[in-house]
This record gives C-alpha cells, sequence and structure tokens, in this order.
C-alpha cells in the first residue's frame, strides 16, 4: 500500500487521459451551445385560436346596398314632392285665376261660337286630366318615400341586432373551439361548414356538415366539439330578450369552422 | 435564442433539480471518460510489456542480467509494472533466501511462491483499478437521468395545471428539457458499460497470463533449487 499512492501517479496516461477526456466534453459542450441546434421552432407558447365564422342563412350584403342606394333616393323625393306640391298649388291658384277670367270673359263675350267652347271644354278637361296625373305621381312618391321610410328604420333595427348578434356569435365560437380536440391530420387551410340548429334554450338539436373539409376526421372533430358544446347557456337570455333574433339568426345557423393560427 | 428551441437554451431554461442532475451526469461523464482513456492506454500497455516480456524470457537470457537490467530502469525513475514485477519479487525472494545458508529447498520456494502470489495481487488490483467506478457509473447514470427526467416532467405537468386549455405546446418544452437529463445519463452510462465489459474482460486475460507466468517461473526456480 505504500507504494500505490506513488505508482498511481505514475500509471501511465492520467495526464493524457484527463486532457483529452475534457476536450473531448468541452467539444461537445461547443457543439451544443453554438452549432448545432437540432430544430429552429417556434418556442412562443400561444393557445391556438381558430377563426370561425357565423354565416347567416339570409345574407344582408343585398339589402344594405339597396338601401344605401335608395336612401339618397328618399331625400330626393322628398325634394321632389315638395316642389310637385308648389307647383300643383301654382297651377291651382292659376287655373282659378284664369277660370274667374274666363267667366269674365264669358261675361263679356256671351256669344262665343260652340267651337270655341269646345275647344275650351276640351282645354279643361285636359288640364284635369294633368291635374289628376300629377296627384297620382305624388301619391306614389309618397307611398315609395313611406316604404324607404320603414326600410331605412329595419336596416337601423338590424344593425343594433348584427351587433347583439355579434357578440354571441364571438361566445358561440369561443365555446366550440374551447371545446374541439385538434386531430393529427388537420391542416391549416382545413374549412368545414357545419350547419348547427339550436332550441330556445341554448341547447344544440342537431349538427350536421354542410360543406365537408375533405378531410373526414377533421370535420368529425367540429362535429364533435360542437355535441361536447351541448348547450350555449348564454343564447337562452338571448331568447328571452328577443326571441325574434333568435329565430332569425341562431334557430337555424352555419357555422364555418376553420383552424387557421395552428401550428402544422 | 429565445425563438429558437436550441439544446443550450432548454439546458439553461431548465429547473434547478433537473440542471444539478445534468451537472452530475456530465462531471460523471468526464470522469469515466478519463477512466476509460486511462484504463485503454494502461491495458494496451501492460499487454505490449507482456509480449516483450515474454520474449524475452523465453529467449533463453541468463535471469540475473534480466534482474540487473531491470534494475537500471527502475533507477531511471521508471516504475516496473506487470509480468516483470512478478518476476522480480519472486527472483529476489528466491537470491535472499537460496543466499542464507541453512537453505531448505522446500523453504525457498515457498517464499518464491508467497512473493509472486502478493506480487500478483497487487498486479490484480492495478489491473482492476477504476473499473468499479466505470461498472457504478454505468449502472446508476441512467437513474439519475431519469430522476431529473420525472422531475421535469412533473415540473412541467404542474405549470398545465394552471393552464385552462391544455395543448401539447405548453408541456412540450418542459418535457423536451427533461429528456435531455435521460439523453445525458445514456451518453454517460453506454461507454461506461461499454469498457467496463472490454476492459474487465482484459484484465481477466491479462490475469490469466500473469498466472501461467508465475506457475511456470516457479516450475523454473524449482528446478533450479532441487538441481542444486
Amino acid at each position: 500500500m505504500r507504494l500505490l499512492p506513488v505508482r498511481l501517479g505514475k500509471l501511465p496516461g492520467y495526464s493524457v487521459a484527463i486532457v483529452s477526456s475534457l476536450s473531448l466534453h468541452g467539444l461537445l459542450l461547443l457543439i451544443v451551445i453554438v452549432g448545432w441546434t437540432p430544430e429552429r421552432k417556434d418556442v412562443q407558447i400561444r393557445p391556438q385560436y381558430i377563426q370561425a365564422t357565423l354565416l347567416q342563412v339570409k345574407p344582408p350584403k343585398a339589402p344594405v346596398a339597396k338601401k344605401a342606394a335608395k336612401k339618397p333616393k328618399a331625400v330626393d323625393n322628398k325634394q321632389q314632392k315638395l316642389v310637385v306640391k308648389k307647383r300643383a298649388e301654382a297651377k291651382k291658384r292659376e287655373q282659378e285665376k284664369r277660370k274667374i277670367r274666363l267667366r269674365e270673359e264669358k261675361k263679356k263675350r256671351e256669344a262665343l261660337t260652340k267651337k270655341e267652347r269646345l275647344r275650351k271644354e276640351q282645354e279643361q278637361a285636359k288640364k284635369d286630366q294633368q291635374k289628376k296625373q300629377a296627384e297620382a305621381r305624388r301619391r306614389e312618391q309618397e307611398l315609395a318615400f313611406a316604404d324607404a321610410l320603414s326600410e331605412e328604420e329595419d336596416y337601423i333595427s338590424a344593425a343594433a341586432d348584427e351587433q347583439l348578434v355579434g357578440s354571441y356569435k364571438a361566445y358561440i365560437r369561443d365555446r366550440i373551439v374551447n371545446n374541439w380536440s385538434r386531430p393529427p391530420s388537420a391542416r391549416r387551410n382545413m374549412k368545414v361548414v357545419l350547419g348547427i340548429q339550436l332550441v330556445p334554450t341554448g341547447r344544440v338539436v342537431s349538427v350536421a356538415v354542410e360543406k365537408t373539409s375533405g378531410n373526414s376526421a377533421f370535420d368529425r372533430s367540429a362535429e364533435q366539439a360542437v355535441y361536447k358544446v351541448e348547450r350555449f347557456e348564454k343564447l337562452q337570455e338571448l331568447s328571452q330578450a328577443s326571441p325574434r333574433v333568435f329565430e332569425k339568426t341562431f334557430r337555424h345557423f352555419r357555422l364555418t369552422f376553420t383552424p387557421d393560427d395552428l401550428r402544422l | 435564442m429565445t425563438e429558437q428551441l436550441s439544446l443550450w437554451a432548454l439546458v439553461v431554461g431548465a429547473t434547478l433539480p433537473v440542471q444539478l442532475v445534468m451537472l452530475i451526469l456530465l462531471a460523471a461523464s468526464v470522469v469515466s471518460w478519463v477512466m476509460i482513456i486511462q484504463r485503454g492506454l494502461y491495458l494496451r500497455q501492460t499487454r505490449g510489456d507482456l509480449d516483450t516480456f515474454e520474449q524475452t524470457f523465453w529467449s533463453g537470457v541468463d535471469l540475473n542480467e534480466l534482474f540487473r537490467s531491470g534494475n537500471g530502469r527502475l533507477n531511471k525513475d521508471n516504475t516496473i509494472d506487470g509480468v516483470e514485477s512478478l518476476f522480480r519479487a519472486g527472483f529476489r525472494e528466491f537470491n535472499r533466501l537460496s543466499q542464507s545458508v541453512s537453505a531448505d529447498p522446500d523453504a525457498v520456494m515457498e517464499g518464491v511462491e508467497r512473493a509472486m502470489r502478493v506480487a500478483l495481487s497487487r498486479e490484480e488490483e492495478k489491473l482492476n483499478m477504476n473499473l468499479p467506478f466505470l461498472a457504478s457509473v454505468a449502472s446508476v447514470s441512467p437513474y439519475i437521468g431519469l430522476f431529473g427526467t420525472v422531475w421535469g416532467i412533473m415540473h412541467s405537468f404542474r405549470g398545465l395545471a394552471n393552464v385552462q386549455q391544455a395543448t401539447l405546446a405548453i408541456v412540450a418544452p418542459g418535457i423536451s428539457e427533461a429528456l435531455i437529463a435521460t439523453a445525458m445519463g445514456l451518453f454517460a452510462a453506454i461507454p461506461a458499460v461499454l469498457a467496463f465489459n472490454r476492459f474487465s474482460a482484459n484484465a481477466d486475460v491479462l490475469y490469466n497470463a500473469y498466472d501461467t507466468f508465475s506457475d511456470e517461473f516457479s516450475s523454473i526456480l524449482h528446478r533450479r533449487v532441487h538441481s542444486d
């Protein structure tokens, strides 16, 4: 044992071994630190969100355009109507004056020829007709104006509804996305349209795939997500507060389900 | 570094126990490689020494001369290992005992064999030095790595408990960082296992060669004692 420590120091290769082992590990560390990164992926931890948009059965776009086109017309109508009214009144006054004049003329020239009287009568008839026509035109315009007005009111209330509906849409989307489990085959650009039917308590009655994404697993996962939600509790409030909006928007509706922020 | 999931970022971002485990494993790996290299060099050298010595021994050289040449090397501050130290121990004892007047041949042989046995066991000790350490690194470091991994996964799952929406992206970095510990454990263990198996086999072969040589040498001395 006396010899052993002395010999241990003199055993071959200790310094060589230490140096080479340290350099080996140093090299490895260097490679790990500097050079080699196995994959360059984002490590950002963020929730996956899926954009799902609700499609209304009746797209509101067309009436908006129509109304937008019509509104200025309605204003025009108003002005036109005023103008027409004024004109008509002026006409009336003139006619009355003319009648008085005519009567005076009649008194003056009682011995007017038949021909002349006939002509006057014809004139009169013509004027009457004109008046009638103007009145009819005015009535028509008034009707159109009232129509435009009511349409405008509809539009305003629809806009208010739309805001309400938008918040519920967001809620529905959230609920579905939270209950969705991503199948491994899901890809970013997939899009499935689901037809969903609700009852006023918010319970899901039926779900159907209206337009497939082409991937049946994905379709099924979206469908399952809706079934998993089972009941959209907040929709009950909506159906109590304004059953009209519920019936119009959420009784049957289409939902486009697109996972567009997946890390796929 | 923040955006990429580099290996180093994972190591740095690991929790303290996992980092500790990694450090232990790295140290174990460094030390075991020191032993591996040293053992490899040593065993190869003893193997070469054995071959050359046996060659000169059986070439019919005078044993006294052989002993003296060994003395010369010892004076030059070289150690004498392996089979030569066996020879020297036996021969020294033989000379010492046979020079005394009342030398009983059997007593001489007994002394020679004892001296050689002592030298042999010392050589065996040298052959097997550090091998137990390699064996323990080989068997324990996977467990240490596994401990680090389990700890890291525990940690990342605990973090998951507070999250409303459980996604793979939340646990994945934690698990990945935890798995590095296991990888390091295996990294330390695999060379140690291989080296241990190889070196213990080599040491066995050398030990048997020494044993055989000591028997042969004692038989030669035996012949000499009894021929006198």
